[in-house]
């Protein structure tokens, strides 16, 4: 099957370090196409944001926190995430695809 | 002639220099007083214009109200040949001076009796804006059988993530939507609401899937889709509940797209591959409520539909084949907008 939305390496990716996203509005302002893709956060904190039914596509989630996040039918790609904490988030019909999980702390959402 | 009271003329009297002197009195009293009744009942900065009576002609007073962007134009036209206001003008200004419960000096003063020739009264012109209030913006449409508002301009009013994704992304569409006004509106909105939020919350996604049970139920592919209600639906899953038909109870929406759209979301996989693994996770979905309280009894019993109205005509045949390729099967899938006939 010939792969062509194939992504080269050296494309540029957006980094956003150190910030705290407190609603949805602020993280939809990088939501193109109703998904979340080529970025780096790095530091960030998540907190009461619902994501319903986004894709996220190749981004990497490092040094990260999310708090009451909902991740319900969220599809990640070729995602990674790296020393992050995923606490009281709802993961509920998630479909994670060839992503990488290093050092992640997940507790479920009750 | 014969004295008439109030004014003294008929229409088609010969004009005598009495009848001429007597029209520029009246012109010149009206044309101060008009211009204070109107500014004062409409409450523009524009004045009315009124042209002077002082010409020899006695009936060339023209009387006229201009048009401003902010109210629709009230035009009055008509008797142009006439000194003076004509008897719709009086007659307003009596109607408004009645229903505000006073008004001015100058609207109680020009109140006039009624005269001969004047038209009824109680059909006056009214000095009110023309704008029509959409009384379902504030009950809501409470016609089980139909709404005023079609379906797609009620996903966009629900939803602002839909409205957006609608302009600025899904725009020209990619596919031919399915669109109708003949839908229960109140049933949309339940069927709209995040059944997992606390407060009300109208997704992109939730209203995606109202729209797919809502046709899929006019098709007659199911039968009376509801959403699963708290707390259930934290653990049953699946997006609704149906009373059939055949074994089905439970049912699920898939929303695939296009490769464009993919291609823009900056996925990393092909059309082919995406729905090869929309296949494949239908098959688990089938699977996993099964044992879990008040799911579904065994896999037969949901229905998964696959909306392709994200994704163009060229595509849709290659969707539909990988889609069923990945699942294995097409027990237990249907397709809904897989054609644009």
């Amino acid at each position: 099957m010939e792969n062509t939305n194939k992504i080269p390496e050296e494309e540029i990716r957006l980094k956003i370090r150190n910030k705290t996203f407190l609603n949805e509005t602020a993280l939809n302002q990088y939501v193109k196409w109703n998904a979340l893709s080529l970025i780096n956060f790095v530091d960030c904190r998540f907190e009461e944001i619902d994501f319903l039914g986004r894709s996220i596509n190749v981004c990497k989630f490092k040094n990260s926190e999310f708090n009451y996040f909902s991740f319900r039918k969220c599809q990640f790609a070729k995602c990674t995430f790296e020393n992050c904490r995923i606490v009281k988030s709802d993961l509920t019909r998630v479909e994670f695809r060839n992503c990488n999980f290093i050092y992640v702390f997940m507790s479920a959402y009750s | 002639m014969i004295d008439k009271i109030g004014y003294p003329y008929s229409y088609g009297d010969e004009l005598t220099p009495k009848m001429a002197g007597n029209n520029r009195k009246q012109a010149v009293s009206y044309s101060v007083l008009i211009p204070s009744i109107w500014w004062h009942n409409l409450g523009f900065g524009e004045l009315i214009q009124s042209y002077s009576p002082s010409s020899n002609q006695p009936k060339t007073a023209i009387v006229r109200v201009v048009e401003t962007s902010r109210v629709n134009s009230i035009n009055r036209g008509g008797d142009l040949g006439k000194s003076g206001p004509g008897p719709r003008a009086k007659a307003d200004a009596l109607k408004n001076a009645r229903k505000t419960g006073g008004g001015s000096i100058f609207v109680q003063g020009f109140t006039p009796q009624r005269q001969y020739g004047s038209r009824p009264i109680n059909k006056p012109l009214s000095c009110r804006n023309s704008v029509k209030i959409n009384q379902e913006q504030f009950s809501g449409n409470r016609n089980p059988g139909g709404s005023s508002s079609s379906m797609e301009k009620m996903s966009k009013r629900l939803s602002q993530e839909y409205t957006e994704y609608q302009q600025n992304f899904n725009s020209p569409p990619v596919s031919k939507r399915f669109d109708t006004k003949n839908y229960d509106q109140e049933k949309f909105k339940e069927l709209a609401k995040d059944p997992k939020a606390n407060k009300e919350v109208f997704h992109k996604t939730t209203v995606d899937e109202a729209r797919t049970a809502l046709q899929a139920e006019m098709e007659g592919i199911v039968d009376n889709p509801q959403r699963i209600e708290q707390p259930i639906c934290k653990s049953v899953d699946l997006d609704f509940k149906v009373n059939g038909p055949g074994p089905y109870t439970h049912m699920d929406v898939k929303h695939p797209v296009g490769s464009e759209i993919l291609r823009k979301q900056k996925s990393p996989y092909t059309l082919q591959e995406m729905a090869n693994n929309m296949g494949e996770s239908i098959v688990k979905q089938k699977e996993r409520f099964c044992e879990v309280e008040q799911g579904p009894e065994n896999s037969e019993n949901v229905l998964h539909i696959i909306d392709l109205a994200y994704v163009p005509s060229t595509e849709k045949e290659i969707v539909k084949e990988y889609c069923l390729k990945g699942a294995g099967n097409s027990e237990g899938i249907k397709f809904l907008n897989d054609n644009d006939k």
